[in-house]
């Protein structure tokens, strides 16, 4: 029984986990840029979703699209503006400019919103299921169906419209889909757009379930490297299946070893499939 | 009597399910120029990451004066003598043109630990054979390509090779640099090194060589002295194609 | 690429190491800590120029050999032993866990071996967070040092000051020798490296493990002055972040772009913005994003180009930073 609990509760942990890397998962795979404002977008994604509802009263799942359109305008000037400045430098000056970026924000958030845990509250937040003696809480299972259904649009995008094919002609080779018309600049800031409002989504999603704070930002960062390192870059069986891993083995290294451990759980497992198969487990090699 | 210097026995280098190069059998003796040719995808440039422990082959053996060398690491096998160039150049982009010949110096030779200034003046010698001395202060990656392949020369003969492996050294040349590219090959084996040499241009390699080996789908088809080798016609068919050997055949009979 | 020094330069460099020995005989004990800061920074961008500045390879351990290094010298020094002893000991334990680390890590590339760099750092936090010997999450005491401020606070500045010279001449010899060429030859093309007869895996560990020295002597002395120790305090990204930032500011690859870098930044953001002490991460991120954009080649790199064509060329020259990498 207690097993079948935690394998509910991995399964949707795993869910929200891949719905949070998958904006990180583009970025990286189409622009090789590790974005340490992945975090960042999401943190401020939950903030849009927490005060819609503290401020106003507006339901957590209905503020959604506002926490993502915000955030992608937001994305979409920080590359226009100053990542793509820099987009042929070399890999690890993307990475800093970001960090800057994440420690300016960081602290403006703090100050703005102060270091105080936040979550949302709504009415139905303490219902649960009950699914053949397991109880399953309703949050947790709505985030985990919203969070799967909207990666999967974003798949969709990526595979079916005429700018998701841009951005993936981009991805293959930069030169060539110049030559073919495609504006880079204005494909990388959607692209980069896109991977904000992603992690605004989850975010949003992630304030309902659980808690979030400024600095928080740095966790899911952290979570995002591990799933898409697990999984591979680029793929949503790679997102799904790295978030499903960490929050299996999250969730037993809790049984097994204490829950203090958890976390460093992920460390571990990042180091050993980067030693192990550095494209990850279903990767196929992307950018090194 | 003629010494074995490198010598191949039955090298195989598999991608998946794709043999690039199949039981090759190859001997360069010392002091010759042998040629390596083949048309596009023949295997030629992986036969030599084969040599060179780039990508190392998955079967055979690969000797060099004796000692087999086909586990060895790439710095190791250069180390023993054994030099490269690059079809597609690869020098250090950012540095300037005398430090990348240096490199090959400090690193190169097996037989003296070498002190940066001893290796800066083997390199301006290096630099002065090749003639790139006038630009040996500029940054590798202003070079037009013509001189970046005499940079990738200077860079592998400061190693102090006894062989040098070149890959396809002529490809995106004018006639003229291609004539001066192959005077430069005969200058550097009147210095005793030992040369390989890719091409999968039949002229070039015709004028080069003194024997040929033609690969063909990753496997040896011909070997042999030049002029043997491009009358082959399993040759001129792995080249030009069973249509063109057809036509030609037709054309005797009638005439 | 790497001269030796001229003996101008020689000479410049030793009266700057005597203006800083000399320092302390002339300013008050809260200048003098200034400068403490100032050459613990130092120590870890010139020890982090090894791996990535002269090699190519962006890690992110710094922090977690800072870490090692804190823990190192608390553990032992609470277990009796001689402050002195402790460092060296921490230099030896974070050299023999870069070396073990080391061999599998820098087979990967890239945002790979950040990653997995960044990963080491915070799996050691998480490790510290729980053990008992470093006292968990509630951090560790250390012995008090005894002597009035005056002394203690001059016996931590020549700790680190010491520290710092042995970092930066190390530095110079490596840079000037076989093993900084071949260093500098595996960033410019690591394949072509190895085909010119270097031995890449030797000489990156080689790299990793001289990176790996110095912040951990350097966190043995942090930790004995601040006497009290918590895993987020020592095993802070940013201490990894600012070796990065500093030595991009001053140069990548060259012994003295570290050095200004890390005076340029720790004085300047003390002096300008020193009455906000609590936006201290925001400026450093503003420093950051400036840096990238119109100093990606550092200062040091500026200043050379405005010594050959004149300051009315400043503009030009920052406005072709900016412009050199844009898509």
């Amino acid at each position: 029984m207690v097993y079948g609990q935690i394998l509910i509760n991995s399964i949707l942990l795993g869910g929200i986990y891949a719905c949070i890397a998958v904006g990180f998962s583009l970025v990286w795979g189409v622009m090789n840029i590790l974005n340490i404002l992945h975090g960042t977008f999401l943190m401020l994604g939950g903030y849009v979703t927490f005060w819609m509802f503290k401020l106003y009263g507006v339901d957590p799942f209905l503020s959604l699209p506002l926490s993502a359109v915000s955030m992608f305008f937001a994305g979409y000037a920080v590359q226009r503006g100053l990542i793509n400045k820099i987009v042929r430098a070399p890999m690890f000056m993307s990475l800093i400019l970001t960090f800057g970026l994440q420690l300016l924000i960081v602290r403006l958030a703090i100050y703005f919103f102060t270091g105080d845990f936040r979550s949302v509250q709504p009415s139905y937040a303490g219902f649960s299921i009950p699914f053949m003696g397991l109880s399953i809480p309703f949050v947790r299972i709505s985030i985990f169906v919203l969070g799967v259904l909207l990666t999967s649009i974003l798949f969709w995008f990526m595979g079916r419209t005429r700018t998701g094919r841009a951005i993936r002609a981009t991805r293959m080779d930069l030169d060539s889909a110049q030559l073919m018309g495609v504006d880079i600049g204005r494909i990388y800031a959607i692209t980069y757009g896109i991977g904000a409002a992603a992690a605004a989504t989850s975010g949003s999603l992630v304030s309902v379930g659980f808690a979030i704070s400024p600095v928080s930002d740095v966790e899911f960062l952290s979570k995002s490297f591990i799933i898409c390192t697990i999984g591979g870059l680029g793929n949503i069986t790679g997102a799904l299946a790295g978030g499903l891993i960490l929050g299996l083995a999250e969730n037993f290294g809790a049984l097994y070893l204490g829950p203090g451990l958890q976390n460093a759980i992920g460390y571990v497992l990042l180091i050993l499939v980067l030693f192990i198969k550095p494209s990850g487990l279903l990767g196929r090699k992307g950018f090194e | 009597m003629s010494e074995t210097l490198l010598e191949g026995r039955g090298v195989t280098k598999r991608f998946g399910g794709l043999t690039a190069v199949s039981a090759v059998d190859f001997t360069v003796q010392k002091g010759e120029i042998l040629g390596v040719i083949g048309p596009n995808g023949a295997g030629k440039t992986t036969l030599l990451n084969c040599i060179t422990g780039l990508d190392p082959a998955n079967e055979g053996e690969i000797l060099f004066r004796g000692e087999r060398i086909e586990t060895m690491k790439p710095h190791t096998i250069t180390r023993k003598g054994v030099a490269r160039t690059f079809q597609i150049v690869q020098p250090f982009a950012g540095l300037a043109v005398r430090e990348n010949v240096v490199m090959g110096a400090l690193f190169g030779s097996q037989k003296s630990k070498k002190e940066v200034k001893r290796a800066q003046e083997l390199a301006d010698e290096m630099l002065a054979f090749v003639g790139l001395s006038d630009k040996s202060a500029q940054l590798a990656s202003q070079l037009t390509l013509a001189e970046r392949k005499r940079l990738e020369f200077a860079k592998s003969l400061a190693t102090e090779p006894e062989v040098l492996l070149l890959d396809e050294v002529n490809a995106g040349l004018n006639t003229m640099e291609i004539e001066n590219a192959i005077s430069l090959i005969h200058k550097v084996r009147e210095q005793g090194v030992t040369i390989l040499v890719i091409e999968h241009l039949m002229k070039v390699i015709t004028d080069l060589s003194d024997r040929v080996i033609v690969l063909h789908h990753g496997e040896k088809i011909a070997e042999g002295l030049p002029r043997e080798v491009t009358s082959d016609e399993q040759v001129i068919k792995a080249y030009l194609g069973e249509k063109y050997v057809a036509m030609m055949k037709k054309l005797d009979e009638e005439s | 690429m790497f001269r030796p020094w001229s003996h101008i330069q020689w000479l410049g460099m030793g009266a700057g190491l005597l203006a800083l020995i000399l320092l302390p005989s002339f300013v008050e004990n809260d200048e003098i800590r200034k400068w403490m800061d100032i050459l613990m920074v130092a120590i870890l961008a010139t020890s982090w120029n090894f791996i990535g500045g002269l090699t190519g390879y962006p890690s992110f351990a710094p922090a977690a050999f800072f870490g090692l290094g804190a823990y190192t010298t608390a553990i032992l020094m609470n277990a009796g032993f001689n402050f002195f002893i402790t460092l060296g000991i921490g230099a030896c334990l974070g050299a023999l866990v870069a070396l073990a680390l080391g061999v599998p890590i820098l087979r990967l590339r890239g945002h790979y071996f950040a990653i997995a760099t960044f990963g080491v750092a915070e799996f050691f936090r998480e490790v510290a967070d729980n053990l008992r010997i470093t006292g968990g999450g509630d951090g560790i005491n250390l012995p008090q040092i005894t002597g009035g401020p005056d002394y203690f606070t001059r016996f931590f500045y020549f700790s680190m000051l010491g520290v710092a010279v042995l970092a930066v001449l190390t530095q110079y010899f490596v840079t000037r020798h076989r093993l900084g060429y071949g260093l500098v030859a595996i960033r410019e093309n690591e394949d072509a490296a190895a085909m010119t007869g270097v031995d890449t895996t030797k000489y990156k560990i080689i790299a990793f493990v001289l990176s790996s020295i110095f912040p951990a002597m350097g966190g043995g002395v942090y930790a004995y002055r601040a006497a009290f120790l918590e895993p987020i305090d020592v095993f802070d990204v940013l201490f990894s972040i600012k070796a990065i930032v500093m030595s991009m500011l001053g140069g990548v690859g060259t012994v003295m772009g570290p050095l200004v870098g890390a005076l340029m930044m720790e004085y300047l953001s003390d002096y300008l913005w020193g009455a906000f002490t609590e936006f201290h991460s925001a400026f450093l991120g503003i420093i950051i994003v400036l840096v990238v954009l119109f100093l990606p080649r550092g200062l040091m790199a500026v200043s050379q180009e405005v010594k050959s064509r004149g300051w009315g060329s400043l503009g030009v020259i920052l406005k072709s930073n900016i412009q050199r990498f844009k898509v």
